[in-house]
């Protein structure tokens, strides 16, 4: 079962996916994909750590290369706006491989998990220009949501925290 | 005339073609004549903008265009759910922006919004 959660910033997606992962069963994996950079990134880590803590997740952190995760029955992954920015600027990451390699990925953990809760995010409505570099990731990010969405068994759009089933 | 909505990179044209099974969108910057008989045309929120500033009435076209192709398809990003922007001129072209969307929606058969490439129908 392949669930992918989107939504804007602060809309209340990651706990409404949280319970969904909860709900499936089996042992339960976060997979973390924001790299704890500095004092905000790391603030942000310690909301989401305390928001999941006591439903029973163990946390494996991964900022890119998801296709190597050795894990199984039920995991969420948190989330594909901060891994897809990974695999394109981290020294480590895939560069101009990265929606192949997010596919890919994707791909591989829906075979060994039994349950996939994937969570997305909407930056693209706000009608400003950027450069060619944040178009690209915009680009990127929304190719990744396309194809994840046509793959998945339910799709949500959270608005104001309330669950919008697309699919 | 049926419109269609989402944020940039949603797949709305994709939702186009393989739903509302159209062959090609025309560009926003098409002549009028071209939109005559096009099937659909995309990026309607730059010909928004375009209007803007060359200082033609967008309403006034959009009117005559659903009476020369009442069966067209409009595409169009979805704007203004971010910050205000600083600039003058980019918070009028929001703000348009917005209010033609609900004019075309007004005026539309049917309204899809695109989301992760899925396209929802909300009219």
């Amino acid at each position: 079962m392949l669930v992918l959660v989107t939504g804007g910033s602060g809309s209340g997606k990651s706990e409404f996916a949280e319970n969904i992962a909860a709900g499936l069963g089996g042992s339960l994996t976060y997979i973390a994909a924001m790299k704890p950079i500095d004092d905000e990134t790391v603030k942000r880590i310690e909301r989401h750590r305390k928001m999941r803590s006591g439903k029973g997740f163990s946390t494996v952190e991964c900022y890119t290369g998801i296709k190597n995760l050795d894990i199984s029955a039920t995991a969420l992954l948190e989330c594909m706006s901060n891994l897809t920015a990974n695999e394109m600027y981290l020294p480590e990451g895939a560069g101009e491989n990265t929606v192949e390699e997010i596919l890919s990925g994707i791909n591989h953990l829906r075979a060994v998990c039994d349950n996939l809760v994937i969570v997305t995010n909407e930056i693209d409505s706000d009608g400003m220009d950027y450069s060619d570099e944040t178009v690209s990731y915009m680009k990127n990010l929304g190719m990744i949501n396309c194809k994840t969405a046509e793959f998945a068994d339910e799709v949500y759009e959270v608005v104001c925290g309330v669950p919008v089933r697309i699919k | 005339m049926i419109f269609i909505i989402g944020g940039r990179f949603a797949g709305k044209e994709k939702f186009a073609k393989n739903t509302l099974l159209i062959d090609s969108a025309a560009g926003y910057d098409a002549d009028y004549e071209t939109l005559r008989t096009a099937e659909a045309v995309r990026d309607f929120h730059l010909r928004v903008r375009a209007a803007i500033n060359s200082g033609c009435d967008i309403k006034t076209e959009i009117d005559s265009l659903l009476r020369d192709n009442p069966n067209v398809i409009i595409i169009s990003d979805e704007l203004g759910c971010g910050v205000v922007p600083i600039d003058k001129t980019d918070r009028e072209y929001r703000e348009l922006s917005g209010r033609i969307n609900c004019y075309l929606s007004e005026r539309a058969d049917k309204v899809f919004r695109v989301v992760c490439g899925i396209g929802v129908r909300i009219k």
